[in-house]
């Protein structure tokens, strides 16, 4: 089995809805300053890892990501001095308080970020990624296929080369350096054999009929009702999330004076929006789950 | 009906010199199974590949080529797709895909098939050729033998009316290759497609095929039904590359009909020879003694998790001697060979070259003595000519100028290879290739030769010319180790034979002992002489044998 996912909530979903959650949270992270947007984004790429992944890998993350939060926190004030309340001084640099919140700020977002990346790279599996591509760019699809099964072949080849070139001697100098001359030449010999073979395949290629006429995409993926309501809630709480933005209730300065996080009622709403933007596929996974315990006491 | 039509046909390659064929002619019926035989260079691969339009390749095209009565320059794309389909030698570098399914959709979808049409056809071919269960599974890890179902498969799904073949079982073992043939046999029967197959090995087709024909340098110079090409041939070399039995009644004076298969062979032929047996002065001496590689309860596995590949193994190499090693897919022959060769250490037991441990010779063990020659041959070669690899290893090895370019002259005359040394490895057939790696390793003067598959994609010819440079490299004093799944090579080239079973080497035996013993894991030749002729085990022993004793 390939997949070792304790459960991939986006395995039963159509590619398209996989990609549009995604994309719409990356997105509003990516363009957002306000610190709760950025914990939010934080904490909903860090459930949704525990959905995929389990707890151990979700605390896994978690700890890859104060390091990589603490380095972007600390290096802010080294290049932005603005800021009311200076603490200290390094090295002749003021750090102020606000060059570090922002520093932190910038942090969460960009861990945010990456974790949902990888989130993304779970659940949207080879087959589902070419089948978007291969949609609308079937050529390209066709291309990344080839080239995936090529580069499988090419370590293997490598390896090959290398052992075969050993055995006849030719690795057996004293200096280190001419060794890895000799390396770069059995390189060029991959290049060469992987280009007679990429000869062959050409062959096998139009053998088969590529470039007689168009080409369409065979790949399956039905898109149902349940792939309906998660797009249509996604775009109303995105929707709600950037109506609310757009009237000024995303936006926080930093500097001179940090502001304060409101919890009045447009806030919270616009908190409330994005909470539920991106925890909709745990609400998804737990509306499974449920039913599926519901069907399973019935028998 | 006439399926196909070949007429005065002759082609020559841009740029050549010679022509490739001359004065083709051919008429192939619907539903006909035909066998093309013939050596590397005389031109199969250029005939198949211009029955199809999309493959042909580049040249000066004489003559006419009739699909199904129209022209074959008059067939439209889509026409000149749906008439045949091609499946080549090597079974990975035809894959395009890196996953089964997209394999198999891959041709529909240049036909511009819809969604729905893909999927039907996929389950049926899946279905028909049992392949259900590898659907999701990546195409580079799959075996070869797998490789080469599915290149069949994707074609087969657009349900082509020809099927053009170029020598399938060239890189499958053998057990693959006889599956590989019954697929092609029982779509043949039961969907009555029309196959053209080119193959050197041809047991188990003879006796299914209703047409054969022999190509030698381009020319067609017999076709017709099987039994009868094979009693009007009588070129030396073609006769090679055909099945022992019919070695055998040819020479035994061609009388009666020709067998077609070993039971045919049993009841027909032998039959009226009087039981006799080989002389056994003439087997071959045992040689002597001296014990050059040998390696002593070997353990090995790639990984600390893995199971081991090979457990409990010992084996002695003698100078003078060629042992061969049989052994299924993945039984671990390469393994051992890179365990042999100092590539990979086993984690117990050890291995002794010249009376020392193989470790405490560092890095230059292959300067010593002990050289491998790769699976692949054309890895064998690092640079663009074969004449630099040459005055490559002579360097490595330390020669001086003028001890170099007499050994390199005596090596190249003794392999056959003079005519080779300027040419790109690339440019070269199987069997050329094999002989220029073995020239090459031959230049480091090794104690121990060890081959991996030498046999593998290379034609009859070929063949006997590697088995007697072999035997010729033992009888120079080294020891000499093959690893082969061919028996009738193993047969032909071995002193001593063993297989490697469950990590050991099981039935260890000079080579007679070793293919006398078995029912069923043995030559053709034994298992049509079994009883008749005591004590052969290959083709020429049996006639040899029955004209020194007469017949009844």
């Amino acid at each position: 089995m390939e997949n070792k996912y304790v459960n991939n909530v986006f395995e039963s979903m159509h590619p398209l809805s996989v990609f549009v959650y995604f994309m719409a949270v990356c997105v509003i992270t990516m363009f957002s300053i306000h610190p709760m947007i950025m914990v939010i984004s934080f904490m909903s790429g860090i459930a949704v890892n525990m959905l995929q992944r389990g707890v151990r890998s979700a605390l896994i993350t978690l700890a890859a990501a104060v390091p990589l939060i603490l380095l972007l926190t600390l290096t802010n004030p080294v290049f932005v001095h603005s800021g009311r309340d200076v603490l200290f001084f390094l090295l002749g640099i003021p750090v102020t308080l606000q060059a570090l919140l922002y520093g932190l700020n910038m942090g969460v977002m960009i861990a945010a970020v990456i974790i949902h990346f990888r989130n993304y790279s779970f659940g949207m599996s080879m087959g589902k990624t070419m089948f978007l591509i291969g949609r609308i760019l079937p050529s390209t699809a066709l291309l990344i296929s080839v080239t995936v099964k090529n580069i499988e072949q090419f370590g293997r080849r490598y390896l090959e080369i290398s052992d075969a070139q050993k055995a006849l001697g030719y690795f057996s100098e004293e200096k280190k350096s001419k060794n890895l001359i000799k390396r770069l030449k059995v390189f060029f010999v991959l290049v060469s054999c992987a280009l007679e073979d990429s000869v062959e395949c050409a062959v096998s290629m139009r053998a088969k009929g590529y470039g007689t006429g168009r080409r369409k995409s065979s790949l399956r993926h039905r898109f149902t009702s349940g792939d309906t309501v998660f797009v249509t809630s996604i775009a109303v709480f995105a929707g709600a999330t950037l109506v609310l933005m757009g009237k000024g209730y995303g936006d926080f300065d930093f500097y001179p004076v940090a502001d304060k996080i409101l919890f009045g009622v447009p806030d919270t709403v616009m908190y409330a929006a994005f909470f539920m933007l991106t925890f909709l596929p745990v609400v998804r996974s737990l509306r499974e789950g449920l039913r599926w315990k519901y069907l399973m006491s019935k028998i | 009906m006439e399926i196909l039509n070949v007429e005065n046909m002759s082609f020559r390659y841009g740029g050549n010199g010679k022509k490739t064929l001359y004065n083709i002619n051919l008429n192939i019926r619907e539903g006909e199974f035909v066998v093309l035989c013939g050596h590397s260079g005389s031109g199969k691969t250029t005939l198949l590949r211009l029955l199809k339009k999309e493959i042909a390749p580049y040249g000066e095209l004489e003559g006419e080529i009739y699909c199904e009565g129209k022209k074959q320059t008059e067939l439209s794309g889509t026409e000149s797709m749906k008439f045949s389909g091609y499946v080549m030698q090597n079974p990975e570098t035809q894959i395009i895909t890196d996953t089964v399914r997209y394999e198999l959709a891959f041709a529909l979808e240049n036909m511009g098939c819809g969604r729905d049409e893909v999927n039907r056809k996929t389950a049926e071919i899946c279905n028909i050729f049992g392949i259900s269960e590898w659907i999701d599974k990546k195409t580079y890890n799959l075996s070869g033998g797998q490789k080469q179902l599915l290149n069949l498969a994707s074609v087969m799904i657009t349900e082509p009316k020809v099927l053009l073949l170029d020598e399938p079982g060239a890189y499958l073992d053998p057990k693959s290759r006889i599956n590989f043939y019954d697929t092609v046999k029982r779509l043949n029967r039961e969907s009555g497609v029309t196959v053209i197959i080119a193959e050197h090995h041809l047991e188990g087709l003879l006796e299914t095929a209703d047409k054969l024909g022999i190509m030698e340098s381009g020319r067609l110079t017999d076709f017709g039904e099987v039994r009868q090409v094979l009693e009007r041939c009588d070129a030396g070399n073609v006769i090679q590359g055909f099945p022992a039995f019919v070695r055998i009644w040819k020479g035994l004076g061609s009388r009666g009909k020709c067998p077609l298969s070993v039971p045919e062979a049993r009841s027909g032929l032998m039959s009226d020879i009087k039981r006799t047996e080989v002389n056994k002065e003439v087997l071959k001496e045992p040689k002597r003694e001296t014990t050059v590689l040998a390696a002593e309860h070997i353990y090995f596995r790639y990984e600390k998790n893995q199971p081991d590949i090979l457990t409990d193994l010992s084996l002695k190499l003698n100078q003078g001697e060629v042992f061969c090693l049989v052994g299924g897919n993945a039984s671990g022959k390469s393994t051992l060979l890179r365990v042999l060769s100092d590539i990979k250490k086993p984690y117990t037991g050890k291995v002794i070259f010249k009376n020392k441990n193989i470790r405490s010779y560092g890095s230059s063990i292959h300067k010593q003595g002990i050289t491998l020659l790769p699976q692949n041959p054309l890895h064998a070669f690092i640079c663009d000519r074969i004449s630099d690899d040459y005055t490559q290893v002579c360097r490595s090895m330390g020669y001086t100028d003028d001890c170099a370019a007499e050994l390199t002259e005596k090596l190249t005359a003794e392999t056959g290879t003079k005519e080779l040394v300027d040419k790109n490895p690339n440019d070269l057939s199987g069997g050329e290739l094999q002989k220029c790696a073995l020239c090459k390793a031959l230049l480091t003067k090794p104690k121990v030769l060890l081959l991996d598959e030498p046999d593998k994609g290379i034609d009859a010819c070929a063949k006997k010319q590697i088995t007697e440079l072999l035997r010729k490299t033992a009888e120079n004093g080294t020891a000499v180790l093959v690893v082969t799944h061919d028996l009738e090579f193993a047969s032909e080239v071995a002193d001593k034979c063993g297989i490697l079973f469950g990590g050991r080497i099981e039935g260890e035996s000079e080579v007679g002992d070793f293919f006398l013993s078995g029912r069923l894991f043995t030559t053709e030749t034994v298992k049509t002489a079994r009883g008749i002729v005591s004590g052969a085990y290959r083709a020429e022993q049996v006639t040899e044998a029955v004209k020194k004793h007469g017949t009844e």
